[in-house]
């Protein structure tokens, strides 16, 4: 058994002995790798550019609780004690809509007015597109969709800061009748929250509460204390009769679908990486035939075959792991290459930047390991060969 | 008297048994090889001298009889075993060095070391002294690719005693290498008989190499014809007083190592019908002529040498005899310089009116030897026919039976014996004038 240092040092003689040949091998295998890289970094990447909206943390603990469109049940000030009490439950937060008229620099239009505290935005996982959300402290902000920006032809900038005012409509309980009720404020627009296709505003929910009784709630995000909960939490509310949908739960398909997304693109570019892995076969085999009489030699002068065996595979486990190297480098490289060309073209054409790859370093890693594995596997044949070569036979190989 | 180290027992060994090219190489071989022997496999290409080599070094086995080593048969050793049989028991020299072209002059003694993970530090040490031992330790950091011959071969001795083997295997290892390298690295296979008290055995072809060893076991067509004990070295081997007499096929098989005993016989014999001197007066006449020939030796000394006694490393002629052998060399040398002349000019594509010249001059000789009386029409023939001969135009052959012919049919019309004694003579003369470019090795 050879010392680990002397074994990779035999192993790294194909370079001073066929450096072409070792190097385009190493190339040849660096390609059918490289498209792997490239492929799979552009399933992390769509997947990516899909789930970054959504804020993960307390977002992914809550679960989304609606009154049901038949309202056989409601969200009232009762059940969402009832949903607190329930165990691992860990907080509440209600949201409230009305339809509402704005008056905006002496324009009115019709919106969605909803009324939510601050931690339904973190329970939520809204995040503002420019400006801020308002805080518990603050009741004279306003924070609307972008697609009310749409609405009055403005760009965030120029929208922020400005005052608006709002006229609710009430449904009356108990009636089919709408109160009208103009709200003694005027409010400062504090951010956006990106949404283009729903007109709307979160005003904070107190300033519904101090103007009247609210009959019932359209939603309510309840957090449970870990994610192992949030299925028994689920079972009961869906049980009392109400809609729920977790965020956590839409996420989980979404990933679902891109590993199977991710499996398709890997196995495209599997086949590149079947091509380079005959080409090492190849190489390892040609080396074997050249080496022969070298083998034969060394069987005669105290190696065994055990030692041949080692050095052949630590060979190609050596190119397949300079392989993936290179592999990673050309697939990083030429993917983020792409992907700056893209987002320059976009840019000038008035599109917004994107991350069209990502390239998880545990992938990366994944990779080297797998290529490597990938050489051994290759030498795997021909180093059973050598070490099983008659040396007589291999001595007079010529 | 000790137990042999190697001992080879009816030993039958068969390439490819019970295929098609099947081909027995060696028959019914018995040897003893007693440890600090040297002792040679010698004989012609095809002898299966190469056969037994594998057959002791443990990557062939026979296919029947009985091969020991060190009173064991390695090929009944584990996979384990063999490799420590072909590490610790013995070590090899192969004709072609057969170097890792690819690692260090350093690392390629040190690689069997290396295949069982010896300390690096201790390997290097132990492999640069062996280096230095061997007068090549600047060299060390050199790739093999970059060595003469003679430097790879001595690497080869090197790496064959890193793991201090018992017995050292030499194939020919001297047949890739000058004669300067060759000396070299027999004197290191003497060396590592006598002081590290190995035993060596060495395959070659090369008759001038017998003398270093004990023991030369003459093989011929798979079989070992005759053993012969070297008398000038101390036996280790227990021979027989009787059966060990010293003889005149000892000299022979010095001079004609490829032919068989029956064929040193007939030399022998042949020798005393042909020849007054037996064959030690003539081996000690033709270093005296090689001498004159090489030009170290003048006329005098020539003179002194053949007449001397044979004790005092003369030849031991009478002073008549030897007046008369100075003179005909003599002789001879000068009129070959005639021929050496014409030879020249006819290589240069130099041939002016002097290649008359030179004609006549080498016609005169042989008018002489041919007894002087020749007429005109037959100078002209005698002309013809060494021009003829001397360009190569015609061969020995042809010129005495030209010599002989009649007149009237175009020859010299001589006498069929003189003719015969004149194209005798005239070859020596050619013999000893052409240009020795490319002939012999």
């Amino acid at each position: 058994m050879m010392r680990i240092q002397d074994t990779l040092k035999l192993a790294t003689r194909m370079f001073r002995t066929r450096p072409m040949r070792t190097w385009l091998t190493i190339l040849g295998i660096g390609v059918g790798i490289a498209a792997v890289v490239i492929l799979v970094g552009l399933g992390y990447g769509l997947q990516n550019i899909l789930l970054e909206k959504i804020v993960f943390g307390e977002a992914m603990l809550s679960l989304n609780v609606m009154t049901p469109p038949s309202r056989v049940v409601v969200i009232n000030d009762a059940e969402l004690e009832n949903f607190r009490k329930i165990e691992n439950v860990v907080d509440v937060a209600p949201m409230v809509g009305f339809t509402a008229q704005v008056t905006f620099d002496n324009l009115n239009a019709s919106l969605m007015l909803q009324g939510a505290s601050p931690k339904y935005f973190r329970y939520a996982g809204v995040v503002p597109l420019a400006g801020e959300l308002f805080t518990d402290e603050e009741n004279d902000s306003v924070v609307v969709s972008s697609a009310v920006l749409k609405l009055f032809s403005l760009e965030a900038e120029q929208i922020l800061g400005q005052t608006v005012k709002f006229t609710a409509f009430i449904p009356m309980s108990g009636s089919e009748d709408i109160q009208e009720l103009p709200l003694p404020k005027t409010y400062r627009i504090k951010g956006v929250i990106e949404d283009d296709a729903s007109i709307f505003a979160y005003i904070p929910l107190s300033e519904f509460t101090a103007n009247f009784a609210i009959p019932y709630y359209d939603k309510v995000r309840v957090k449970v204390a870990s994610r192992e909960f949030l299925d028994i939490v689920e079972e009961i509310i869906l049980g009392k009769g109400f809609v729920v949908t977790a965020l956590s739960k839409t996420v989980d398909q979404a990933n679902k679908i891109f590993r199977g997304v991710q499996v398709v693109l890997a196995l495209f570019g599997g086949i590149a990486l079947i091509v380079s892995a005959i080409g090492m076969f190849n190489t390892m085999t040609v080396t074997l035939l050249e080496r022969t009489k070298e083998i034969g030699i060394m069987r005669t002068i105290g190696g065994s075959p055990f030692d041949i065996k080692v050095m052949f595979l630590t060979e190609s486990v050596l190119m397949g792991f300079l392989g993936g190297l290179s592999g990673i480098a050309i697939g990083v490289g030429s993917g983020l290459l792409i992907n700056f060309s893209l987002n320059m073209v976009a840019l000038r054409m008035g599109g917004t930047a994107i991350a069209l790859f990502k390239f998880p370093l545990f992938f990366l890693i994944f990779i080297a390991v797998f290529s490597g594995i990938l050489g051994g596997l290759t030498g795997l044949f021909p180093s059973k060969r050598a070490a099983s070569l008659n040396p007589l036979d291999a001595i007079r190989y010529s | 008297m000790p137990q042999p180290i190697v001992q080879l027992k009816n030993l039958d060994i068969t390439y490819n048994i019970g295929k098609e090219n099947e081909y027995k190489a060696t028959f019914n071989v018995s040897m003893e090889i007693y440890p600090e022997e040297y002792v040679a496999f010698f004989g012609p290409s095809g002898c299966g001298k190469s056969t037994l080599f594998y057959s002791i070094l443990g990557i062939l086995a026979p296919s029947a009889g009985q091969l020991l080593v060190k009173g064991e048969n390695p090929y009944s050793f584990s996979p384990e075993k063999m490799v420590k049989f072909q590490t610790s028991t013995i070590g090899i020299i192969y004709q072609a060095f057969y170097l890792i072209n690819s690692i260090s002059v350093l690392d390629n003694i040190a690689l069997p070391l290396i295949f069982h993970s010896a300390a690096p530090g201790w390997r290097k040490k132990h492999a640069l002294s062996l280096l230095r031992r061997f007068g090549i330790e600047q060299h060390a950091e050199k790739y093999p690719d970059n060595l003469s011959g003679g430097q790879s071969q001595r690497v080869s001795v090197a790496r064959a005693l890193v793991n201090n083997p018992d017995i050292l295997l030499a194939d020919e290892p001297t047949g890739n290498l000058d004669s300067i390298s060759t000396k070299q690295v027999m004197d290191a296979l003497e060396e590592i008989n006598q002081k590290d008290k190995k035993t060596v055995i060495m395959i070659t072809h090369n008759a001038a190499q017998l003398k270093y060893c004990h023991r030369v076991f003459y093989m011929k067509d798979g079989r070992v014809e005759r053993v012969v004990s070297n008398p000038e070295k101390k036996q280790i081997a227990k021979i027989d007083r009787q059966k060990m007499i010293v003889s005149e096929i000892d000299t022979l098989s010095k001079l004609y190592p490829y032919s068989t005993p029956i064929e040193l016989k007939v030399k022998s014999l042949v020798n005393y019908l042909t020849q007054e001197m037996p064959i030690e007066q003539v081996q000690k006449l033709e270093r005296s002529v090689q001498l004159v020939l090489e030009r170290k030796i003048n006329k005098q000394q020539f003179f002194a040498s053949l007449q001397a006694e044979q004790k005092n490393g003369g030849v031991g002629l009478s002073p008549s005899a030897a007046r008369t052998a100075v003179r005909e060399t003599e002789k001879i040398m000068l009129q070959s310089e005639e021929v050496q002349r014409y030879r020249r000019r006819l290589e240069q594509n130099n041939f002016f009116e002097r290649e008359g010249d030179l004609v006549r001059k080498i016609s005169g000789f042989l008018a002489v030897e041919a007894g002087g009386n020749l007429n005109p029409t037959q100078s002209k023939r005698l002309k013809e026919l060494v021009h003829q001969r001397v360009s190569g135009l015609i061969r020995q052959e042809e010129f005495a039976a030209l010599a002989a012919l009649p007149l009237p049919n175009g020859g010299i019309g001589l006498e069929q014996k003189t003719a015969q004694r004149l194209t005798y003579y005239f070859e020596k003369i050619i013999c000893q004038g052409i240009e020795t470019k490319g002939h012999g090795h």
